[in-house]
């Protein structure tokens, strides 16, 4: 319950005093490998407006998602959900590609087929929802 | 320059070293952390028995007369897993000596999650022949300490978890000799060049 009001008040402090123009966040080459058991989305995300953050994303019906990332320590890859969400700075950019920032997809309801699309809801801190069909593909 | 003040500058020194200590103190052993940390390049690898994708044991006399690329993975491994394996795929097209040039080997480090029938439908995405091999508890924590890399099981915020793994593909040659190693963040072109030597004789 707490987790859930924290953001939502955040973001309507946010909004109250924030002086910064409206973010205008564009979700850019989005596409999906699949594998049996799961999934990583990756795609760019582009803010043409004021500052944002992307807190959460769903893909209903398709599987559980969250945002990860995978980072290297040492020779060792650590692989962990993304807490607070991942920031878009203001006329910035953002890349989730592999080996870095993703959105990873568990528990596939049915395996993803290459050539098929997946819809992905993002949840931005105050641009709120957009949803994206994203393109199966083979690992590359 | 008064006494008053060469001892000022001594005593901040004194403070700087002091610091310097602590930093370094803090940072702990910078080495720890890298592979082969614990043994020499020549004692990486040597004669493992695991279980193929087929069910099957599978002897590493069977990668015998061949070079082959090993890599520690997890078919629950959505990012680097693939991504390694794709790589190592478009290089060994690169190389230019077909897919016998030298063979890839994927072995899991989640052999409670990776039946071989799991390892089999992964290593079937890549186009291309993977070898990819599961085997008990015993026999992974076995090849582990053979190539000294260090992989461990991380809950999950749902009852779910992820390996943390080394990631790095140890090339070997086609005596099963420890040749050289590939990192994740080491640029394409060096990697062909690397896998290139091992497929050179």
């Amino acid at each position: 319950m707490v987790k859930a009001t924290l953001p939502l008040l955040a973001a309507l402090l946010l909004g109250a005093c924030n002086p910064e123009p409206a973010p205008l966040v564009t979700v850019n080459d989005a596409r999906v490998t699949a594998l049996p058991t799961s999934a990583a989305v990756y795609f760019t995300l582009a803010n043409s407006g004021g500052p944002d953050r992307l807190l959460a994303v769903e893909a209903a019906g398709v599987g559980r998602a969250s945002l990860h990332e995978t980072s290297m320590d040492g020779a060792i890859m650590r692989m962990r959900a993304i807490d607070g969400g991942i920031e878009i700075p203001a006329k910035g950019q953002v890349q989730l590609a592999a080996s870095g920032k993703h959105v990873m997809i568990q528990d596939l309801a049915k395996p993803l087929a290459p050539g098929s699309s997946i819809r992905l809801t993002l949840n931005f801190e105050r641009q709120g929802n957009v949803t994206v069909n994203v393109s199966v593909g083979g690992p590359r | 320059m008064n006494l008053g003040r060469i001892r000022l500058i001594l005593w901040l020194l004194v403070g700087l070293v002091a610091i310097a200590g602590l930093i370094i103190a803090l940072r702990g052993p910078p080495a720890s952390r890298e592979i082969v940390s614990s043994q020499s390049m020549s004692e990486i690898g040597g004669p493992f028995l695991l279980t193929g994708s087929d069910g099957q044991p599978f002897s590493s006399e069977r990668l015998a007369g061949k070079p082959y690329a090993l890599f520690f993975g997890f078919t629950h491994c959505p990012d680097v897993c693939p991504t390694t394996l794709a790589r190592l795929a478009k290089l060994r097209k690169q190389v230019g000596k077909g897919d016998d040039a030298f063979a890839i080997v994927l072995v899991s480090v989640d052999p409670e999650r990776d039946t071989p029938a799991e390892m089999a439908r992964y290593a079937g995405l890549f186009g291309t022949p993977v070898i990819a091999l599961t085997g008990s508890t015993p026999a992974i924590e076995g090849i582990k300490a053979l190539f000294g890399i260090t992989a461990e099981k991380v809950p999950q915020p749902g009852a779910d978890y992820t390996v943390d793994h080394t990631a790095t593909t140890f090339l070997m040659d086609a005596q099963g000799k420890f040749a050289a190693t590939i990192s994740p963040n080491e640029g394409d072109e060096a990697a062909l060049a690397k896998l290139k030597r091992l497929t050179s004789t």
